[in-house]
Formats: C-alpha cells, structure tokens, sequence
C-alpha cells in the first residue's frame, strides 16, 4: 500500500507520528507530517488505515498499489 | 425536481433557498423554524428538534439573523468542513457574529490560518499532549482530594469546571487569580454572546488585560504559551498585540469551558448509567472508547458557522455564494445513517471516533489531544476513586447556551462513600 500526505491539508496535529513514528515524522518545523516509508505492508499497512480514518484534517491518502 | 430519495418525494422548491414561487406559510409547514438561540430550546427536545428537521432534508432553510442554512446531516456537515474553500471562517463562526475583532484562528481562512495554526501546533500536537498526562493525572488527584472525604460533591463546579481551568493555566503560565479571571471572561461571555453593545464592551475590556499581559512577558520571557507566541515568527504576516490577546482569549476560553461541558455530560452519564460504569470499572482499558462515544452522544460545541465564497451543493440544496451555513456538529453526530440507535450509548461502535465533536478538516479541534487525554484521565480516576456514585438532587442540563451553541450540564450533586485523600496535606 502506498502511502503519501497532502500538504495542503495537514496542519501537524500528528497523530499519525505519535501512532506510527516508524512511518510518519514531523517536518523540521514541527508543523506538519512527512512520510518516512511510502510503501507499506502486513501490520504496518492495518495501522496506516486506521490513522487514515483518524486524521483530524484527512491529511493522509493510502492506495493499493 | 426531487430531492435525494432517502428524504422522501418533496417538491424542492419547498425545501431549497427558492421560495420565491411558494407561500412562506407551506416552507414554515415543512420545516420547523430553528434558531440557537430560543431559550425554548431544552436539552431535552434538541436531538427531537434536529431529527424531525434532518428527515425533511439534511440541509434546512431557516430565517432568524438574517437567514441561514442548518446542516444537520452528517455527511452534508462533514463534507462541508473539509471544502474550506468553499466555506470560509473569514467572516466569523458564531451566528450572529459576536465580537468586532476575529477570534484568532477560527475566524481566519487558509493561508492566513495556517501560518498560526503552524505556530500554534507543536504545542498542542498529539506528542505535545502526552507530555502533559503525568501532570493531568496529578491534578484530577488534587482536585479529588479537594471532596472526597466529604462524600458529597458538585461535581461541575468541584471538578469539571476546575481540571480544565487548572492545566490551561499551567499551559499558558497564568497567575491563580488570572486563572479565576479567564472563567470571568469566559462566563461573561457566554452571558452575553449574543453581538449586543454591552458584549462587545466586556470583551474590550478583556483584551486590554491580555495586551497588558502580552506586553510583560516581552519584557520578561517566560517558559511558556504566552512567551512562546510573542516571541513567534508569524511571516509573511503582521501580527499585533491586540491579535495575540484576542488569540489567548480564544484558546483560554476554547480550552476550558467546552472540555468542562464535556466532562460534566459524561459522569451524568455515567451516573445515570450504571450498567455502562459497572463495565468501565471492571475495564478501565474500555475508557478511551467510552470518551469518544460520550463525545460523540454529549457533544458540548453545538454548531459553527461557515459563509460560502461561491455558489454550491449541500444536501441537495443549492447555497448561493455569500450564504451562511451552520454546521451543527451535535446534529450529525445523532444522524442515524452514520450512527444506527443514536441517542444511545453503545462504547463498542466500530465507528466510535467518527464523531465530529471536534469538528473535521483545517480547523478541527486544536485542543482535541489534550482534552482526549484530560477526559480520559478524569473518567479514570473519578471511577477508582468515587466508585459507584449516585446523583445527590437534581442535576441541570442546558439547552443552548452561549452563543447558541453551548449544551451541557450546570450542577451536578453527588455522593458517595468517603475516601481517602492521596496527597500530603
């Protein structure tokens, strides 16, 4: 499963580092997310789509390849 | 010409914003009128109100301050959120508007938002409120500590009202009497948040007092909120003292007040419950979930408002661009196409964080992670300490208060066996 973040509509809430730090980190700023491993698989790919639903600004896009 | 089918067979021009080829009288006969603020408004009817008004169409057409859409379906509500293009904070989100002055961040659109949002995040991020749980659970002891060897407490003003109030003032580094200060204004607020003169002049001169403090702490930088947003890069913008006071009031009033309301719903609830605290009891790992769905049920923010910039959709109706649409966050969260059985409480829905208490989208809840976590730690803690806790009188539920959008419980008396304090006084 791919994943990316829309930059447009994350505003660093960061739940999504916090839930899946080996996925997600903050930018330098620490005001938005940025993805650290597009492609993601098994477990990882279960928590990615929870955190898809969790968004507070459904900032991130998941798709199967 | 017929709306969506799930609304039933309706000429749309009886439910749209085109009345001019009908009597007003069959539009007032198809939908109820609605307005936030008729203090008929009861905590008892209002979830009746927004079902008979979301089964004629999810979005209603109703006349009070000069004409406004209700969006009461869920999906209308949360698309809606999510276009912020198309519907602007820009122009204010209460209904009607009640301050000159935009509240900082609500009341802005993207880009300008987004550059204080982007100093605002990182201390209110999901990391950022973790940080705070040792130091939330100590309080909730502290303040437990504060009745339970009575065995008796109110515990809106004994509890709900002070947790809040006490981690803000930590958050933003206020002296205890600024503290009572933030509850004045808050209470102020909401008395008169109805954009009348006298509003507008307890604002002003509550926001002379941020200035003034504002000004200190440029003077003498300190380790926290305050010092941290003067001393922030907000480029390409200018931002003024009078901005960041007005900021810090809504960020002292949004931290406190509708976490106080939520919390207040939720141990009536559980009060009122006793099967549903009986399993949280057993399972306190069954909390997190029971948040959400409380929130979800109890939503303590009823609605904001939202101008289009451009003519639009929504629920089949058509806005036209200049529109105002209130989005009212505690209706779609009781719609039952997304929650089936919504005005019961049910803490293993599959879909139990779909709420839209904190609202969705740009301008969703900045506080949301610590209030989770304040919630949480308070249901967690009342329920190991206080046990099985009975209703000591009648407690007081509001209608719609504040602005039009405010519902919650006022008074909540309480006993219980007395217990122990945990602290060393």
């Amino acid at each position: 499963m791919r994943v990316t973040i829309d930059e447009t509509r994350c505003n660093g809430n960061a739940s999504c580092v916090l839930r899946a730090p080996d996925v997600f980190e903050l930018t330098d700023d620490g005001a938005a997310a940025r993805v650290l491993i597009e492609d993601v698989e098994g477990a990882q790919a279960d928590l990615v789509r929870e955190l898809v639903t969790e968004c507070p600004t459904q900032a991130i896009l998941a798709s199967d390849k | 010409m017929l709306v969506v089918a799930k609304y039933g067979l309706m000429n749309r021009s009886l439910v749209n914003g085109d009345r001019s080829d009908m009597p007003s009288a069959d539009f007032a006969a198809l939908t109820e009128e609605f307005d936030p603020h008729d203090p008929a408004i009861t905590a008892d009817d209002l979830y009746e109100r927004y079902d008979r008004l979301r089964a004629v169409c999810p979005v209603t057409r109703h006349s009070p301050h000069g004409g406004y859409w209700l969006a009461t379906g869920y999906d209308e509500v949360r698309s809606a959120a999510l276009d912020s293009k198309t519907f602007s904070s820009a122009n204010g989100v209460y209904l009607p508007a009640v301050a000159e002055h935009r509240l900082p961040v609500l009341e802005m659109d993207d880009p300008e938002h987004a550059v204080w949002r982007k100093v605002l995040a990182p201390r209110f991020n999901a990391i950022a409120a973790c940080k705070w749980q040792p130091r939330i659970r100590e309080i909730v002891d502290e303040l437990v500590d504060g009745f339970i060897e009575r065995g008796q407490a109110d515990l809106i003003h004994d509890f709900a009202e002070q947790l809040p109030l006490t981690l803000i003032a930590e958050i933003f580094g206020l002296e205890p009497e600024q503290r009572t200060q933030v509850r004045e204004d808050a209470l102020k607020f909401l008395d008169n948040s109805t954009g009348d003169a006298q509003a507008k002049a307890l604002l002003g001169g509550m926001v002379e007092r941020w200035v003034r403090l504002v000004e200190q702490r440029r003077r003498e930088p300190a380790e926290d909120l305050i010092t941290a947003v003067v001393q922030a890069d907000f480029s390409p913008q200018e931002v003024s003292d009078v901005d960041i006071a007005w900021l810090m009031f809504a960020l002292t009033f949004g931290g406190h007040d509708s976490t106080l309301l939520a919390l207040g719903a939720m141990l009536l609830h559980l009060a009122e419950h006793p099967e549903q605290r009986a399993e949280l009891i057993a399972d306190p790992e069954r909390i997190p979930a029971a948040v959400e769905e409380l929130l979800r049920l109890h939503a303590p923010l009823h609605n904001f408002r939202r101008d289009t910039r451009a003519d639009t959709e929504l629920g089949g109706q058509h806005i036209a661009a200049g529109d105002s649409v209130l989005l009212a966050w505690g209706a779609a969260n009781h719609d039952p196409a997304k929650f089936p059985d919504p005005d019961v409480a049910k803490f293993d829905r599959p879909n139990v964080r779909d709420h839209l208490t904190f609202g969705v989208g740009t301008h969703g809840c900045i506080g949301q992670f610590i209030a989770r976590i304040e919630l949480a730690t308070a249901i967690e803690l009342v329920l190991e300490r206080l046990g099985e806790y009975e209703l000591d009188g009648v407690a007081r539920r509001n209608g719609l208060t504040g602005g039009g959008h405010h519902h919650g419980v006022e008074y909540l008396p309480v006993r219980f066996t007395a217990g122990l304090r945990r602290g060393k006084e």
